[in-house]
């Protein structure tokens, strides 16, 4: 009897196995599924900017052609006030930077008061010359700066 | 030996077990092993699909973008299918490919931008390039010019490789087409579209009236900024003035864009940061001029020309600098001085007017390595069609 229950045992536990590897061995392939995923667009341009007051981000706004003095005053105060906000450490590294022989600087300052006489003259025979009176502006803010930030 | 009687039959039995046991365990182990070899090999061909189904998806979006992301694809006579999607991520669409062969599934993904071949030089003018005055500059990477390149006065130049009469397809890069005609709205739309683009904290918009100057120096309020947009009722009637910087010039990881309906001159460029980047856009001329030494990176764009004038100190930039040069006058050899109406009116392209000292010019591949700076995406109709940012998942 006993060896009757062992042979039943061991005959189920083969069939099991059997069972078993059989699954593995029949398993279906699954199918493929199809995964369509939707398209998604967010469209530039669709958020509304309101204007900004330019003065909230230190911007100055000036109105046509402003004078040698106004660009003079308007740029040593910007210099003024971009030094008083730096660091130590960055203003040393500024002044690394832009470190030159002050014999040099007046030579370059030399140099742009002939381009300035330039226009100025190019100015007083033709008082129109849009070109050269924005160039002006550009040498009289070069200037103020050359002048102004090596200090 | 009656006591032995009938043990052969559990002996039998418990070896039958032991071999069957060791059989179903190796039966199963080679089956794991040769499921796993199968899963790999699914896998490999699933990734493979939805790498086919990228590129293919990249070339349909480089004819028309506007072509929806084909789905259910067999490209495979094997069998596996790829489907696509399109995420738009601000600006620039990335694109996912799902590939699934048996139900083994690889996903990847890729970003699309179509980047314009002006971005492979360091100069490039749909104009000319001219330069008159006294000092010696250098350009490093390629100058493209598609009218002539004129050298007046003492300077010298150095080109690492320039070519002129290059096609304006190569050296230009045209306003979106918005409104069907109109370039200058287009131009504004471009504008808006590029604030629209970025959170309202990180754009500042001007409203400026014709003949209005808009002075821009570095202030705290402007890091973080992605995007200042100046806008002129009349095309052309602002100018804009950047002095030195828009925030400290040592901010790490400025990367603003300054965009004009009028012109914009940068005075003094200091950006000594690394990861510093200013870029711009006119829809007319840039002017960049410095008395001390400068430093400026980032993308010059101006829809007009560039003037590179009163360069008084050694200066260094890196980027793209690309004018349009809406007219150019290929004719113009002559270069008139002082200068005047005629000479600036001549739309010349790119000059370099005034130049005193050394200048160099270096080329970026930020923009071909997908680093695009703010707003510029918007301008990236035409171009070759570049993938970048791949990954997986």
């Amino acid at each position: 009897m006993k060896s009757k229950k062992l042979f039943l045992v061991v005959l189920c536990c083969i069939i099991l196995a059997a069972a078993i590897s059989y699954r593995y061995y029949s398993k279906g392939r699954p199918k493929p599924e199809k995964q369509a995923k939707k398209e998604t667009v967010v469209e530039p341009g669709k958020k509304k900017v309101n204007p900004s007051r330019p003065e909230d981000y230190g911007m100055m706004v000036t109105h046509g052609s402003i004078s040698e003095e106004e660009t003079q005053r308007m740029i040593a105060q910007k210099v003024k006030v971009l030094k008083s906000s730096l660091s130590s450490p960055d203003r040393e590294k500024l002044k690394e930077k832009i470190k030159e022989d002050p014999k040099k600087t007046k030579e370059k300052l030399e140099k742009v008061d002939v381009a300035i006489r330039q226009c100025q003259e190019e100015l007083a025979e033709n008082p129109d010359n849009q070109a050269v009176k924005k160039r002006l502006q550009r040498l009289w803010t070069l200037k103020t700066i050359a002048s102004e930030l090596p200090k | 030996m009656a006591n032995n009687r009938g043990t052969i039959l559990p002996i039998t039995l418990g070896f039958a077990l032991v071999f069957t046991m060791l059989g179903t365990a190796s039966l199963y182990m080679s089956t794991l092993q040769s499921e796993a070899q199968e899963k790999q090999v699914l896998s490999q061909k699933a990734f493979w699909l939805a790498e086919a189904g990228l590129i293919q998806y990249l070339h349909n979006w480089s004819l028309d973008p506007k072509v929806p992301p084909p789905t259910n694809q067999q490209p495979f006579a094997d069998g596996g299918i790829y489907d696509a999607a399109v995420l738009i991520e601000g600006i620039i669409p990335r694109v996912t490919v799902t590939g699934n062969y048996n139900g083994i599934k690889r996903t990847v993904s890729a970003q699309f931008i179509k980047i314009p071949k002006a971005f492979e030089n360091t100069i490039s003018t749909g104009g000319n390039l001219t330069s008159h005055g006294a000092g010696i500059f250098y350009v490093n990477g390629k100058t493209r010019i598609s009218g002539a390149y004129n050298r007046e006065g003492w300077v010298s130049g150095g080109f690492y490789d320039r070519q002129v009469g290059v096609s304006q397809g190569d050296t230009t890069i045209p306003i979106p087409d918005y409104s069907a005609g109109d370039e200058f709205r287009d131009f504004v739309q471009f504008g808006m579209n590029a604030m629209g683009s970025y959170p309202a904290e990180q754009v500042v918009h001007i409203e400026a009236d014709d003949g209005d100057t808009v002075w821009i120096s570095p202030d705290d309020e402007l890091i973080d900024k992605k995007v200042i947009f100046v806008e002129s009722p009349t095309p052309g009637l602002v100018d804009v003035n950047i002095l030195f910087g828009t925030t400290s010039p040592w901010q790490a990881d400025q990367d603003l864009t300054v965009i004009s309906t009028g012109t914009i001159n940068y005075y003094q460029p200091l950006q000594f940061s690394e990861d510093s980047r200013l870029s711009v856009v006119a829809w007319d001329d840039y002017t960049e001029g410095s008395v001390l030494y400068s430093q400026h990176a980032g993308v010059t764009y101006a829809h007009d020309d560039v003037f590179l004038t009163d360069l008084l100190e050694i200066g260094s930039y890196t980027g793209n600098l690309i004018a349009n040069g809406a007219n150019p006058n290929p004719n113009l050899y002559d270069w008139p001085w002082p200068l005047n109406d005629t000479a600036i009116n001549n739309d010349n392209g790119i000059s370099l007017v005034e130049l005193l000292t050394l200048q160099s010019y270096y080329y970026s591949s930020d923009v071909r390595d997908g680093d695009i700076p703010p707003g510029f995406e918007l301008l990236f109709t035409v171009g070759n069609p570049h993938i970048f940012n791949w990954q997986e998942g």
